[in-house]
């Protein structure tokens, strides 16, 4: 538990010390780390890893939504500019 | 079949449980909060008809003679408001749900009785405050809010009613919510999920869609009032904002809400089918899933509605194609209710009326979808009455004839009563022929050119006046269909023949524990050794292959 | 075959055991349930603002670093460590709960909500910096509207606006929007957060929790994780946009 307590830590100063990365990578980078601290606080504070099936599905339903809403949003931002329309 | 015995008890139901208002608005009892959600909807409803019934006045004459522009853009915003928010989307769910799906799983109450409570307790504040931006000056921006108008020009009560609409979604979520713990965790011994009434498939279906769709909406309309407090321009194009955006995270919501509002109907209306032609219904497990996958389609397809609003090109062929797909699980059940149908034991009392009436009337709303699907038909039929009747058909046509069948079906287990069946049928066949002549007139209005939202027309196109005029003959006599249940049902709590434990003689759990329940539903928790809709007694079954067939009993 | 009866069988039922439950399991199922089928309606409420700033970040990436990096980055990452920390109180105060140690989950309890109060200091203060600096977006401080002033190259002064190449005062306003909606609307949440907490805290005070019942503590226990997930991705997003252009820009 404590282990745990202070993997999140150093995520976190890691997080904080690696704003030196060129160009869009940063933003990966940030984003990963962020993934993977949530994922650390779900499964093992959440204990989640512990759980049943059921609250499993819940929590990829609740993602697969989340990647729902913004994959078909963007595919309307990210391709309006294909077409040129008058 | 062999009856169950209900052992005599000395007339302790839900209803005369307790006496005295302290003990309707502080019950835990999932029936009398269904009862309250009842009373609560039905008023709505009459608000959202006094609307429809103003803009059928005044669309009768070309001329925008009962009322300027202005004021009849609030009335067509309220309608919709009203409507939607507050009649279609929880009626069903709300009354026949709360109130059936703890006795259909054989539970004693929802999972968390008092969050049931609260939600009747937050819709009534939502109505509440809606009601009063409606009386304080209304709003005008149409039901949908759409910005730069609702954020910046609009000067009418947004924030108000948004305020009202947001507080009500939380009714919505935690309705959603019990219903998903319910099914999960409190199923009765031998109650698996391929045992339940489909009733209760299509209600899971429709609180998946509840929980993950309405907080969207919420934010969306937190986002429009902070907008509109604040003027800053998130939706604004002068401040660098996306009005587009609007438009996506409304429609994410909006569109899953419309199957909000019709698959509990389509429960429904499985039930009606079954019990009514005393047959399983045909292709359970296809139903079942249907329920489901309309669910998850429902969630793909919100770009539909931005087709002609400068959304790109490329995402409306993916929004075009995700829609037929969405077709696909509706139509399978409207295929499975008729092959139900097939060779059964119809018996044509008021609710299979209104669910035979339900396949019909869906079916055209459906099929009218599909026109609009196609992205090069929708350019033409966008935002014209060719909408508005194909939602009206599913709406109206769908849902509403779906929650009176409903209403009609179990109003001994609710009211321990039975209505008159003569004016039942009466009633049913003056609102059916009462709504085609109301909408099917709008389908050739819109294909003609006549827009939605607009109170006047050419005084040239007479055809375009007959149109009107005919609508709105339909909406009169709809609104006369729609007032004889209401006088007939209130008049039957007190007048009414009354009503055995099983009045239909089913096979439902539902149906075998008095009319009206004890508090406590059942008086021993049941265990459940058969299939749903089991009309043949077992002994006449026969195994061929995997599946069983029931055979009519010999006699 | 008629439909078997089972006779619901007397039992000597836990205080806590509301009477629709058949037993404590179910109702410690269904709860827990309840909680993570609410926390989908947070991920999708939160959901929507993080599409948003998703949207405008890819549409105005030079005033969205800017703006960022205009927050204090050291508030932030205390403010992360912080809530972090209250996410492992939280969890010993359920495992102490588990086990049927009264004394440390009243003193995890505690540790957590002074941590999540810290947090929403610290949150106070930057929101005060912004006041200042008139940050704060469009009119909603109606007496100090947005009007930050705008560094001149070569000035370094921290309180002013430091605009990279292709970034306006517009959009640096419409990342601020984003800003203040979304951590407000987190802050909002850890002030209810701390209100569970008060009455489990409580509750616990009381006595009421033991190996058998514990069910309130988990439940809250997801309620407050969740609100630290959600932090863990606003500090990046918000605070680290472009921290390696801060030299150069």
């Amino acid at each position: 538990m404590i282990f745990l307590a202070l993997m999140l830590g150093t995520g976190l100063t890691v997080l904080a010390a690696f704003y030196d990365f060129p160009g869009p990578l940063n933003a990966v980078v940030a984003l990963t780390i962020a993934c993977l601290k949530a994922t650390l606080v779900v499964l093992y504070f959440m204990h989640v890893r512990y759980s049943g099936r059921l609250i499993w599905l819940v929590i990829i339903a609740a993602i697969f939504w989340l990647a729902i809403m913004f994959a078909i949003t963007f595919s309307d931002y990210w391709t309006r500019n294909w077409l040129p329309i008058s | 079949m062999e009856e169950f015995v209900i052992p005599k008890q000395p007339g302790s139901n839900y209803l005369n449980a307790e006496y005295g208002l302290k003990s309707w608005l502080l019950t835990k009892d999932h029936k009398r909060i269904a009862l309250l959600y009842l009373g609560a909807i039905t008023f709505f409803f009459f608000i959202g008809s006094l609307y429809a019934m103003m803009i059928r006045l005044e669309l009768l004459t070309p001329q925008g003679d009962l009322m300027q522009s202005s004021t009849y853009n609030k009335t067509f915003t309220q309608h919709g408001i009203v409507m939607v928010f507050f009649f279609l989307i929880p009626a069903i769910p709300a009354t026949l749900g709360n109130f059936l799906i703890p006795m259909m799983i054989g539970a004693k109450d929802l999972a968390f009785p008092r969050i049931n409570l609260l939600s009747w307790y937050i819709y009534m504040a939502g109505g509440i405050i809606t009601i009063y931006a409606l009386l304080a000056g209304g709003v005008d921006t149409g039901w949908t809010f759409y910005v730069p108008y609702s954020t910046t020009f609009s000067n009418s009560y947004v924030i108000a009613t948004g305020v009202g609409i947001f507080i009500n979604g939380f009714s919505s979520i935690l309705t959603g919510l019990n219903f998903i713990v319910t099914i999960h965790t409190m199923r009765a011994p031998g109650m698996t999920w391929f045992r339940m009434p489909l009733f209760v498939w299509s209600h899971y279906a429709t609180s998946l869609i509840m929980i993950l769709g309405t907080p969207v909406v919420a934010i969306t309309i937190l986002l429009v009032a902070l907008e509109r407090l604040a003027h800053i321009g998130i939706f604004d194009p002068a401040a660098g904002g996306d009005p587009v955006l609007f438009q996506h995270l409304f429609w994410f919501y909006s569109h899953p809400a419309v199957y909000i509002m019709v698959l509990p109907a389509m429960g429904v209306v499985s039930e009606l089918i079954a019990n009514f032609s005393r047959k399983n219904i045909f292709g359970y497990k296809f139903v079942a899933f249907s329920s489901l996958a309309i669910a998850v389609l429902g969630f793909l397809v919100w770009g539909h509605h931005l087709f002609v609003a400068s959304q790109s090109v490329y995402a409306g062929m993916i929004f075009s194609f995700l829609s037929f797909t969405v077709a696909i699980p509706s139509a399978v059940k409207v295929f499975n209710w008729t092959a139900t149908l097939h060779k059964a034991s119809i018996s044509y009392d008021t609710p299979m009326l209104y669910g035979l009436g339900f396949i019909g009337l869906f079916t055209i709303g459906g099929l009218t979808g599909m026109f609009l699907a196609t992205l090069a038909v929708d350019v033409h039929v966008s935002d014209t009455y060719f909408v508005v009747a194909h939602f009206h058909y599913i709406m109206v046509g769908g849902t509403l004839l779906a929650y009176l069948g409903g209403l009609h079906y179990w109003w001994p287990k609710i009211s321990g009563r039975m209505y008159p069946e003569g004016w039942g049928r009466f009633s049913a066949l003056v609102v059916f022929v009462g709504f085609n002549l109301t909408f099917a007139p709008q389908f050739l209005l819109g294909y003609m050119g006549m827009p939605r939202r607009y109170h006047t027309y050419p005084v040239e196109l007479v055809s375009w006046q007959v149109l009107h005029v005919l609508s709105t003959a339909g909406a009169s006599i709809l609104g006369v269909g729609l007032m004889i249940p209401l006088i007939y049902l209130v008049w039957s709590m007190r007048y009414g023949r009354i009503a055995e434990a099983n009045p239909w003689h089913l096979p439902g759990l539902e149906w075998q524990t008095p009319s009206p329940p004890p508090t406590e539903n059942f008086l021993t928790t049941p265990i459940v050794t058969h299939e749903a809709y089991e009309f043949a007694p077992p002994e006449h079954k026969e195994v061929v292959g995997k599946f069983e067939r029931q055979q009519p009993a010999e006699s | 075959m008629p439909e078997g009866l089972a006779a619901t069988h007397e039992h000597a039922s836990h205080p806590a055991l509301r009477h629709h439950f058949e037993n404590m399991e179910q109702q410690r199922e269904a709860g827990t349930l309840g909680m993570w089928v609410f926390l989908v309606t947070e991920i999708m409420f939160f959901g929507g603002m993080f599409l948003a700033y998703t949207l405008f970040r890819y549409e105005y990436p030079a005033a969205f670093v800017s703006a960022s990096n205009h927050l204090d980055i050291k508030l932030g990452a205390l403010n992360t460590g912080v809530l972090i920390v209250s996410s492992f109180t939280m969890a010993m105060a359920v495992y102490s709960t588990q086990i049927g140690r009264q004394k440390a989950t009243i003193i995890c309890l505690i540790l957590t909500m002074i941590l999540g109060a810290t947090f929403l200091g610290v949150k106070a203060i930057e929101y005060h910096d912004k006041y200042n600096d008139q940050l704060i977006p469009g009119q909603l401080i109606p007496w100090r509207p947005f009007n930050p002033e705008v560094a001149k190259p070569g000035d370094t002064d921290p309180h002013k606006l430091h605009l990279i190449e292709g970034a306006t005062t517009q959009n640096v306003q419409l990342f601020y929007w984003i800003y203040f909606a979304m951590t407000g609307m987190h802050a909002l949440h850890m002030i209810i957060g701390l209100g569970i907490m008060t009455v489990i805290l409580i509750m616990a005070w009381r006595g009421k929790f033991s190996p058998e019942y514990h069910a309130p503590v988990e439940i809250s226990g997801l309620y407050w994780h969740f609100v630290d997930i959600i932090w863990i991705f606003l500090f990046p997003l918000l605070y680290l946009l472009g921290r390696h252009l801060e030299h150069g820009g």
